[in-house]
Protein backbone atom coordinates (compact mmCIF):
# COMPACT_ATOMS: atom_id res chain seq x y z
CA UNK A 1 0.00 0.00 0.00
CA UNK A 2 2.87 2.02 0.79
CA UNK A 3 3.98 1.87 -2.86
CA UNK A 4 0.34 2.48 -4.22
CA UNK A 5 0.13 5.45 -2.70
CA UNK A 6 3.27 6.65 -4.04
CA UNK A 7 1.69 5.51 -7.35
CA UNK A 8 -1.50 7.50 -6.57
CA UNK A 9 0.01 10.88 -5.77
CA UNK A 10 2.31 10.58 -8.82
CA UNK A 11 -0.68 10.48 -11.06
CA UNK A 12 -3.86 12.29 -9.52
CA UNK A 13 -2.80 15.21 -10.80
CA UNK A 14 -2.82 14.07 -14.40
CA UNK A 15 -6.94 14.51 -14.33
CA UNK A 16 -9.43 16.43 -13.50
CA UNK A 17 -11.47 13.78 -12.37
CA UNK A 18 -10.64 10.79 -9.87
CA UNK A 19 -12.56 8.03 -8.43
CA UNK A 20 -11.13 4.80 -6.02
CA UNK A 21 -12.82 1.81 -6.41
CA UNK A 22 -12.17 -1.89 -5.93
CA UNK A 23 -13.84 -5.06 -7.95
CA UNK A 24 -13.83 -7.44 -4.64
CA UNK A 25 -11.37 -10.32 -3.48
CA UNK A 26 -9.66 -7.52 -1.40
CA UNK A 27 -10.31 -10.62 2.01
CA UNK A 28 -7.07 -12.10 3.45
CA UNK A 29 -9.17 -15.64 4.40
CA UNK A 30 -10.79 -16.55 7.63
CA UNK A 31 -9.64 -16.54 11.31
CA UNK A 32 -8.08 -13.73 13.38
CA UNK A 33 -5.15 -13.60 10.94
CA UNK A 34 -6.97 -12.83 8.14
CA UNK A 35 -9.12 -10.30 9.58
CA UNK A 36 -6.57 -8.47 10.92
CA UNK A 37 -5.05 -8.84 7.09
CA UNK A 38 -8.65 -7.37 5.99
CA UNK A 39 -9.11 -4.74 8.82
CA UNK A 40 -5.78 -2.93 7.92
CA UNK A 41 -6.13 -3.46 4.18
CA UNK A 42 -9.13 -1.46 4.41
CA UNK A 43 -8.41 0.97 6.74
CA UNK A 44 -5.45 1.94 4.46
CA UNK A 45 -7.44 1.79 1.14
CA UNK A 46 -10.42 3.94 2.70
CA UNK A 47 -7.02 6.50 3.94
CA UNK A 48 -5.60 6.71 -0.24
CA UNK A 49 -9.39 7.50 -1.29
CA UNK A 50 -10.67 3.82 -2.25
CA UNK A 51 -14.79 4.49 -1.14
CA UNK A 52 -16.33 1.53 -2.89
CA UNK A 53 -15.93 -2.27 -2.72
CA UNK A 54 -17.40 -4.93 -4.41
CA UNK A 55 -17.87 -8.40 -3.21
CA UNK A 56 -16.40 -11.58 -3.80
CA UNK A 57 -17.66 -14.90 -2.63
CA UNK A 58 -14.31 -14.76 -1.08
CA UNK A 59 -15.23 -11.85 0.87
CA UNK A 60 -17.74 -13.33 2.81
CA UNK A 61 -15.43 -16.06 4.26
CA UNK A 62 -15.66 -14.26 7.70
CA UNK A 63 -19.60 -13.85 7.32
CA UNK A 64 -21.81 -10.70 6.25
CA UNK A 65 -21.72 -8.83 10.39
CA UNK A 66 -18.44 -8.45 10.34
CA UNK A 67 -18.44 -6.88 6.73
CA UNK A 68 -20.93 -4.53 7.80
CA UNK A 69 -19.13 -3.70 11.02
CA UNK A 70 -15.99 -3.17 8.91
CA UNK A 71 -17.92 -0.71 6.08
CA UNK A 72 -18.87 1.23 9.01
CA UNK A 73 -15.51 1.46 10.61
CA UNK A 74 -13.35 2.46 7.76
CA UNK A 75 -16.19 4.94 5.77
CA UNK A 76 -16.33 2.62 2.66
CA UNK A 77 -19.20 1.00 0.71
CA UNK A 78 -20.01 -2.43 -0.39
CA UNK A 79 -21.79 -3.38 -3.03
CA UNK A 80 -22.81 -6.98 -3.52
CA UNK A 81 -26.12 -6.28 -6.35
CA UNK A 82 -26.96 -9.95 -6.23
CA UNK A 83 -26.74 -11.21 -3.11
CA UNK A 84 -29.15 -11.24 -0.61
CA UNK A 85 -30.35 -12.90 3.48
CA UNK A 86 -31.25 -16.54 2.92
CA UNK A 87 -33.96 -16.55 5.01
CA UNK A 88 -36.51 -13.19 4.32
CA UNK A 89 -35.19 -12.79 0.97
CA UNK A 90 -33.73 -8.86 2.04
CA UNK A 91 -30.85 -7.73 -0.07
CA UNK A 92 -27.21 -7.33 1.89
CA UNK A 93 -26.30 -4.14 0.78
CA UNK A 94 -28.06 -1.16 -1.91
CA UNK A 95 -28.59 -2.30 -5.24
CA UNK A 96 -26.31 -0.07 -6.93
CA UNK A 97 -24.44 3.40 -5.65
CA UNK A 98 -24.50 6.53 -7.84
CA UNK A 99 -21.68 8.87 -6.27
CA UNK A 100 -21.03 12.15 -7.56
CA UNK A 101 -17.48 13.02 -8.59
CA UNK A 102 -16.34 16.66 -8.37
CA UNK A 103 -13.45 17.59 -9.94
CA UNK A 104 -10.10 17.08 -7.28
CA UNK A 105 -8.12 20.37 -7.85
CA UNK A 106 -9.71 23.75 -8.82
CA UNK A 107 -8.91 26.61 -11.25
CA UNK A 108 -9.11 24.74 -14.55
CA UNK A 109 -11.78 25.51 -16.83
CA UNK A 110 -13.77 22.26 -17.54
CA UNK A 111 -16.56 21.42 -19.65
CA UNK A 112 -18.56 19.65 -16.54
CA UNK A 113 -18.70 20.63 -13.09
CA UNK A 114 -19.52 17.37 -11.29
CA UNK A 115 -19.65 13.86 -13.15
CA UNK A 116 -21.79 10.89 -11.56
CA UNK A 117 -20.95 7.46 -11.46
CA UNK A 118 -23.35 4.97 -11.12
CA UNK A 119 -22.09 1.63 -9.80
CA UNK A 120 -23.34 -2.13 -9.74
CA UNK A 121 -21.88 -4.74 -7.93
CA UNK A 122 -21.94 -8.59 -8.60
CA UNK A 123 -20.49 -11.79 -8.10
CA UNK A 124 -21.17 -15.54 -9.25
CA UNK A 125 -24.07 -17.23 -7.94
CA UNK A 126 -23.42 -18.95 -4.68
CA UNK A 127 -26.20 -21.29 -2.31
CA UNK A 128 -24.68 -20.40 0.68
CA UNK A 129 -21.21 -17.38 1.11
CA UNK A 130 -20.21 -18.72 4.36
CA UNK A 131 -19.46 -21.58 6.21
CA UNK A 132 -23.17 -22.70 8.78
CA UNK A 133 -20.58 -22.43 11.57
CA UNK A 134 -20.85 -18.60 11.68
CA UNK A 135 -23.92 -18.22 13.56
CA UNK A 136 -25.42 -15.42 11.78
CA UNK A 137 -28.24 -15.09 9.25
CA UNK A 138 -27.03 -16.94 5.86
CA UNK A 139 -26.21 -15.07 2.35
CA UNK A 140 -26.89 -16.14 -1.14
CA UNK A 141 -25.74 -14.65 -4.39
CA UNK A 142 -28.33 -15.27 -7.05
CA UNK A 143 -27.81 -15.53 -10.57
CA UNK A 144 -26.12 -11.79 -11.90
CA UNK A 145 -27.33 -11.87 -15.28
CA UNK A 146 -31.34 -12.10 -13.78
CA UNK A 147 -30.70 -8.74 -11.83
CA UNK A 148 -28.25 -6.82 -14.51
CA UNK A 149 -30.51 -6.13 -17.26
CA UNK A 150 -32.91 -4.13 -14.51
CA UNK A 151 -30.69 -2.32 -12.44
CA UNK A 152 -28.32 -1.03 -15.21
CA UNK A 153 -31.54 0.19 -16.46
CA UNK A 154 -32.42 1.90 -13.29
CA UNK A 155 -28.81 3.08 -12.75
CA UNK A 156 -28.82 4.59 -15.83
CA UNK A 157 -31.22 6.84 -15.40
CA UNK A 158 -29.68 8.78 -12.59
CA UNK A 159 -25.86 8.54 -13.99
CA UNK A 160 -23.25 9.56 -16.65
CA UNK A 161 -21.39 6.84 -16.25
CA UNK A 162 -22.22 3.23 -15.88
CA UNK A 163 -19.80 0.78 -14.16
CA UNK A 164 -20.58 -2.87 -13.37
CA UNK A 165 -17.99 -4.16 -10.32
CA UNK A 166 -18.11 -8.12 -11.63
CA UNK A 167 -15.88 -10.96 -9.77
CA UNK A 168 -15.80 -14.56 -10.48
CA UNK A 169 -15.77 -16.21 -13.81
CA UNK A 170 -15.49 -14.51 -17.11
CA UNK A 171 -17.59 -17.10 -18.50
CA UNK A 172 -20.69 -15.73 -16.56
CA UNK A 173 -19.74 -12.07 -17.43
CA UNK A 174 -20.12 -12.34 -20.75
CA UNK A 175 -23.57 -12.79 -21.24
CA UNK A 176 -24.49 -9.63 -19.37
CA UNK A 177 -22.11 -7.60 -21.74
CA UNK A 178 -23.25 -9.07 -24.61
CA UNK A 179 -26.93 -8.88 -23.57
CA UNK A 180 -27.35 -5.70 -21.23
CA UNK A 181 -26.63 -2.52 -22.57
CA UNK A 182 -25.97 0.43 -20.90
CA UNK A 183 -22.41 -0.56 -19.23
CA UNK A 184 -19.86 1.72 -20.02
CA UNK A 185 -17.20 0.61 -17.86
CA UNK A 186 -16.40 -3.04 -16.57
CA UNK A 187 -14.15 -3.76 -14.07
CA UNK A 188 -13.39 -7.63 -13.30
CA UNK A 189 -11.89 -9.73 -10.01
CA UNK A 190 -11.53 -12.96 -10.19
CA UNK A 191 -10.78 -14.77 -13.55
CA UNK A 192 -8.82 -11.58 -14.64
CA UNK A 193 -6.81 -13.17 -16.26
CA UNK A 194 -9.27 -14.24 -19.01
CA UNK A 195 -9.80 -10.01 -19.74
CA UNK A 196 -7.57 -8.83 -23.04
CA UNK A 197 -7.30 -6.11 -25.22
CA UNK A 198 -9.09 -8.04 -27.48
CA UNK A 199 -12.02 -7.97 -26.09
CA UNK A 200 -14.90 -6.34 -27.52
CA UNK A 201 -17.91 -5.31 -25.91
CA UNK A 202 -20.10 -2.26 -25.69
CA UNK A 203 -18.52 -1.46 -22.62
CA UNK A 204 -15.22 -1.00 -22.35
CA UNK A 205 -13.40 -4.01 -19.70
CA UNK A 206 -10.70 -3.68 -17.21
CA UNK A 207 -8.65 -5.74 -14.72
CA UNK A 208 -5.42 -6.29 -12.87
CA UNK A 209 -2.96 -8.81 -12.28
CA UNK A 210 -3.93 -10.02 -8.75
CA UNK A 211 -2.43 -9.88 -5.25
CA UNK A 212 -2.14 -5.76 -5.34
CA UNK A 213 1.39 -5.77 -7.42
CA UNK A 214 -0.62 -3.61 -9.76
CA UNK A 215 -2.20 -0.07 -10.22
CA UNK A 216 -5.22 -0.17 -12.67
CA UNK A 217 -5.53 3.10 -14.44
CA UNK A 218 -8.86 3.91 -16.66
CA UNK A 219 -8.71 6.82 -17.79
CA UNK A 220 -11.50 8.45 -19.88
CA UNK A 221 -12.07 11.36 -21.69
CA UNK A 222 -15.43 13.38 -21.24
CA UNK A 223 -16.97 15.52 -23.45
CA UNK A 224 -19.26 18.63 -22.33
CA UNK A 225 -22.46 16.09 -22.47
CA UNK A 226 -20.78 13.53 -20.30
CA UNK A 227 -20.30 10.77 -23.21
CA UNK A 228 -17.07 9.14 -23.09
CA UNK A 229 -14.98 10.06 -26.68
CA UNK A 230 -11.82 8.10 -25.83
CA UNK A 231 -10.46 6.01 -22.96
CA UNK A 232 -6.78 4.37 -22.05
CA UNK A 233 -6.14 1.90 -19.97
CA UNK A 234 -2.82 0.95 -17.76
CA UNK A 235 -1.66 -1.46 -15.57
CA UNK A 236 1.60 0.08 -13.75
CA UNK A 237 3.39 -2.30 -11.62
CA UNK A 238 4.27 -1.59 -8.26
CA UNK A 239 7.98 -2.26 -8.28
CA UNK A 240 10.19 -2.51 -5.56
CA UNK A 241 12.51 0.47 -6.63
CA UNK A 242 9.07 2.63 -6.02
CA UNK A 243 9.09 5.18 -3.40
CA UNK A 244 7.30 4.17 -0.27
CA UNK A 245 5.08 6.80 0.97
CA UNK A 246 5.64 7.39 4.48
CA UNK A 247 2.32 7.85 5.94
CA UNK A 248 1.56 4.45 4.43
CA UNK A 249 4.58 2.95 5.95
CA UNK A 250 3.19 4.55 9.52
CA UNK A 251 0.62 2.15 9.24
CA UNK A 252 2.53 -0.92 8.26
CA UNK A 253 4.75 -0.85 11.03
CA UNK A 254 1.35 -0.54 13.37
CA UNK A 255 0.20 -3.78 11.21
CA UNK A 256 3.53 -5.69 11.35
CA UNK A 257 3.33 -5.16 15.40
CA UNK A 258 -0.57 -5.98 15.46
CA UNK A 259 0.22 -9.12 13.37
CA UNK A 260 3.26 -10.11 15.44
CA UNK A 261 1.30 -9.56 18.71
CA UNK A 262 -1.41 -11.82 17.43
CA UNK A 263 1.31 -14.62 16.82
CA UNK A 264 2.79 -14.51 19.87
CA UNK A 265 -1.08 -15.03 21.47
CA UNK A 266 -1.65 -17.40 19.29
CA UNK A 267 1.42 -19.32 19.95
CA UNK A 268 0.69 -19.01 23.69
CA UNK A 269 -2.96 -19.91 23.56
CA UNK A 270 -1.95 -23.40 22.06
CA UNK A 271 0.96 -24.12 23.92
CA UNK A 272 -0.85 -23.69 27.46
CA UNK A 273 -3.34 -26.07 26.13
CA UNK B 1 11.26 40.22 -65.98
CA UNK B 2 13.67 41.01 -62.79
CA UNK B 3 15.68 43.70 -64.15
CA UNK B 4 18.32 43.68 -61.17
CA UNK B 5 19.57 42.95 -58.18
CA UNK B 6 17.04 45.37 -56.54
CA UNK B 7 14.20 43.29 -57.55
CA UNK B 8 15.48 40.07 -56.78
CA UNK B 9 16.20 41.18 -53.08
CA UNK B 10 12.62 42.01 -53.24
CA UNK B 11 11.30 39.43 -54.80
CA UNK B 12 13.05 36.98 -52.32
CA UNK B 13 12.38 39.29 -49.17
CA UNK B 14 8.44 38.80 -50.34
CA UNK B 15 8.95 35.12 -50.63
CA UNK B 16 10.39 34.95 -47.41
CA UNK B 17 7.77 37.35 -45.41
CA UNK B 18 5.18 35.10 -47.58
CA UNK B 19 6.31 31.68 -46.08
CA UNK B 20 6.79 33.24 -42.41
CA UNK B 21 3.64 34.47 -42.28
CA UNK B 22 1.95 31.24 -43.56
CA UNK B 23 4.16 29.21 -41.25
CA UNK B 24 2.84 31.61 -38.23
CA UNK B 25 -0.57 30.90 -39.41
CA UNK B 26 -0.63 27.09 -39.52
CA UNK B 27 1.44 26.85 -36.03
CA UNK B 28 -1.38 29.26 -34.29
CA UNK B 29 -4.24 27.03 -35.72
CA UNK B 30 -2.61 24.36 -34.74
CA UNK B 31 -2.39 25.79 -31.12
CA UNK B 32 -6.25 26.70 -30.56
CA UNK B 33 -7.10 23.59 -32.04
CA UNK B 34 -5.34 22.08 -29.42
CA UNK B 35 -6.29 24.72 -26.39
CA UNK B 36 -10.50 24.09 -27.86
CA UNK B 37 -9.96 20.08 -27.73
CA UNK B 38 -8.47 20.85 -24.02
CA UNK B 39 -11.21 22.93 -22.51
CA UNK B 40 -13.86 20.71 -24.94
CA UNK B 41 -12.79 17.28 -22.97
CA UNK B 42 -13.01 16.85 -18.78
CA UNK B 43 -10.35 13.75 -18.52
CA UNK B 44 -11.93 11.15 -15.55
CA UNK B 45 -9.64 8.25 -13.99
CA UNK B 46 -10.50 5.14 -12.20
CA UNK B 47 -7.87 3.87 -9.79
CA UNK B 48 -9.15 0.59 -9.62
CA UNK B 49 -8.25 -2.55 -8.05
CA UNK B 50 -9.33 -6.29 -7.78
CA UNK B 51 -8.31 -9.91 -6.47
CA UNK B 52 -5.76 -7.52 -3.64
CA UNK B 53 -6.43 -10.66 -1.30
CA UNK B 54 -5.34 -8.78 1.92
CA UNK B 55 -1.94 -8.05 0.74
CA UNK B 56 -1.26 -4.86 2.62
CA UNK B 57 1.98 -4.85 1.51
CA UNK B 58 2.64 -6.62 -1.70
CA UNK B 59 4.73 -9.07 -0.57
CA UNK B 60 2.60 -10.18 2.71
Amino acid sequence: MARRATFINDHIDSTDFAMFIDAGGFARGGGDIGKLYTNYLLRGMADLGYTVFNLSYRDFITGGNILKDLSNKHNVEFIASNTFYKDNGKPFTEPYLVKTIKPHSSGKSLPVDKIRVGIVGMCDEYGLLFSKQIKEPMLEAKPPLDFAEKLIAQVRKKADIVVLLYNGNYAKLKPILETVKGIDVTIMGGQYYMVTPNDHFESIIVSTPSMGKYGGLLTLQLDNKKKIVSHRNENIPLKEDMQDDPAMLKLIKEFEEAEKKLQDETIYSSSSH
Amino acid sequence: MLNNDHDRKKVMRFSILTILAFLGIMLGCHQSSNAVDNAATASFTFFYTNDIMGYVTPCG
